[in-house]
């Protein structure tokens, strides 16, 4: 009898875990195992086709980033090109100035614009040729999601008479 | 006993076997939405860019060979010059553009223009789709249909061509069949003036530039009025007045004489000027010279870019008047000694018009 009870405490027992191991395999395997990346990948398109298709003259429309750009003493041959044509004429030349104009103006548009929420990281480079990322930002390495978005900067320099590109600009989203 | 036992050890074995299935099928489920994820997220990447190239980069490569072959026709196909032609009629001149662009050479006669430029339009594309098929993975096959060229308005020409592409993705196997109309417009600014090489058989040459009028305070619009006086500037107010491509059709003397072109050299811009209504152009007085008339003899006098009453309060110029003559200024440009007795001899005794041009 004694022996009959013990069996079936043990049954009990081994039920009971079954049950809840199922239980804990099942919520498991229904978990993505990695944080999902499709807004992010929106979020990275997003960006860079503001950069793409947003020009300086409607930068200089938003008073406040128009104000700052102004401030920075930054001169334009032409309103028409877009943000990134005008960053790639920036440091087309490779000169460290360059480089500061279009880290000035990137920065006017971003914190101005606000197009990249706080939460996010972003880093907005021309492969090869120039990296902008704005300050007090996480790091990049200690992100758990991070995507890019490729585009390629090719346009007519209607000032010097020239196409400049095609270069590959990249904006990674973290 | 053993079959209580037995009805225990396969009520394990089944939940065993449930346990697994429910855990590989849901690995697979999300395999499977990371597949669809990534693939969308492809489609959309190849979608963004095949927009971009039609937008932005197939007319970036039309616009930056039509520039050049403009420049190399100007040089290589005015008369008097290596290839001994006479000036356009007709089509003949766009048949030579379309030929040019996409093989380097003119149908009308033999010449090779492929040193005078820097690529043809397939040679230029080929460098291009080179470069995107190495980035972004794909295959790209394209076919030039045609191109033309056109005036959008007196200072800005539209180039068009018509392309058919095939973007393949090796792997979503995705395939876009585009047949797209390219077209983009450029400023005649920077490109030579053809009737300049003309007219004085290679002895000068003229780049259409923009000014640097850009000090306000000192290029006041009665300062640029007497600028324009004191260098016997003839007015115009035709609107229709200037065209670049006429240039490569029409530069016989009877037809400078008769055309509504008042010169290049001098143009205005009123976008960039501020001023309300359509483009404006001083005449230039070495057309004069050459014969050329003008329709409109009264002085070009600057309007209020508000459209107040005349001499304006307020006017800047940030581009696109072309300054003074260089006949006047003497010596800007190198001129052949001979073509200057013949502008002498001309000048000598000018006579009264023979012909009643027409406007229009």
């Amino acid at each position: 009898m004694g022996q009959r009870r013990g069996f079936y405490f043990s049954m009990d027992v081994l039920l009971f875990l079954f049950i809840i191991s199922f239980g804990v395999v099942l919520v498991l395997a229904a978990l993505p195992g990695k944080l999902p990346r499709t807004q992010p990948l929106v979020f990275a398109d997003s960006v860079s086709s503001f950069l793409a298709t947003t020009t300086t003259r409607d930068v200089f429309a938003s008073a406040d980033v128009g104000q700052c750009v102004r401030n920075g003493g930054l001169s334009f041959s032409s309103f028409d090109y877009t943000i990134l044509e005008q960053v790639t004429l920036f440091v087309e030349g490779g000169t460290m100035e360059g480089k500061t104009y279009a880290k000035d103006y990137l920065g006017c548009i971003i914190s101005g614009m606000g197009i990249v929420p706080k939460n996010y990281g972003v880093h907005i480079g021309i492969r090869g040729v120039f990296a902008y990322q704005p300050p007090g930002q996480t790091s990049q390495s200690d992100a758990d999601v991070l995507v890019t978005s490729t585009r390629i900067v090719f346009f007519y320099d209607r000032q010097n008479h020239k196409t400049a590109g095609p270069y590959v600009a990249e904006v990674m989203i973290w | 006993m053993k079959s209580r036992r037995g009805f225990v050890f396969t009520l394990i074995a089944i939940l065993l076997v449930t346990l697994m299935l429910v855990y590989v099928g849901a690995k697979y489920r999300v395999r499977l939405v990371d597949r669809a994820e990534a693939q969308g997220q492809r489609i959309h990447q190849l979608t963004t860019l095949v927009a971009d190239m039609e937008n932005q980069y197939l007319p970036t490569a039309v616009i930056s060979v039509s520039r050049d072959v403009l420049d190399a026709m100007a040089e290589s196909t005015v008369p008097y010059g290596g290839s001994g032609n006479t000036p356009y009629r007709g089509d003949a001149f766009l048949k030579d553009f379309s030929s040019v662009m996409l093989e380097g050479r003119p149908s009308s006669f033999d010449a090779d223009l492929n040193e005078g430029i820097e690529f043809t339009l397939p040679a230029f594309l080929d460098m291009f789709v080179a470069r995107v098929e190495s980035l972004f993975d794909v295959d790209i096959e394209y076919t030039v249909e045609s191109v033309s060229i056109d005036h959008h308005d007196p200072f800005w020409l539209y180039s068009r061509a018509v392309i058919t592409y095939t973007l393949t993705d090796p792997h979503t196997g995705l395939v876009y069949e585009r047949r797209a109309n390219v077209a983009g417009n450029f400023s005649i600014i920077g490109l030579q003036d053809p009737l300049y090489l003309y007219r004085t058989d290679r002895a000068m040459e003229n780049i259409i530039e923009a000014s640097a009028f850009l000090d306000l305070a000192e290029h006041t619009p009665t300062h640029i009025n007497e600028l324009i006086g004191s260098r016997n500037y003839t007015p115009d107010r035709d609107l229709d007045a200037l065209s670049y491509l006429e240039r490569f059709v029409g530069v016989t003397h009877d037809d400078l004489e008769c055309s509504r072109g008042c010169g290049i050299v001098s143009l205005l811009d009123p976008q960039n000027a501020k001023i309300e209504g359509g483009y404006y152009s001083f005449a230039d007085y070495t057309y004069g010279l050459w014969g050329g008339k003008c329709q409109d003899q009264q002085l070009w006098v600057i309007k209020d870019p508000a459209g107040g009453p005349s001499p304006p309060s307020t006017f800047y110029l940030n581009g696109h008047f072309v300054g003074a003559n260089p006949f006047l200024q003497g010596g800007l440009f190198n001129i052949a000694p001979e073509y200057k007795k013949k502008v002498s001899d001309e000048n000598a005794d000018p006579g009264p018009p023979t012909r009643t041009c027409q406007n229009g």
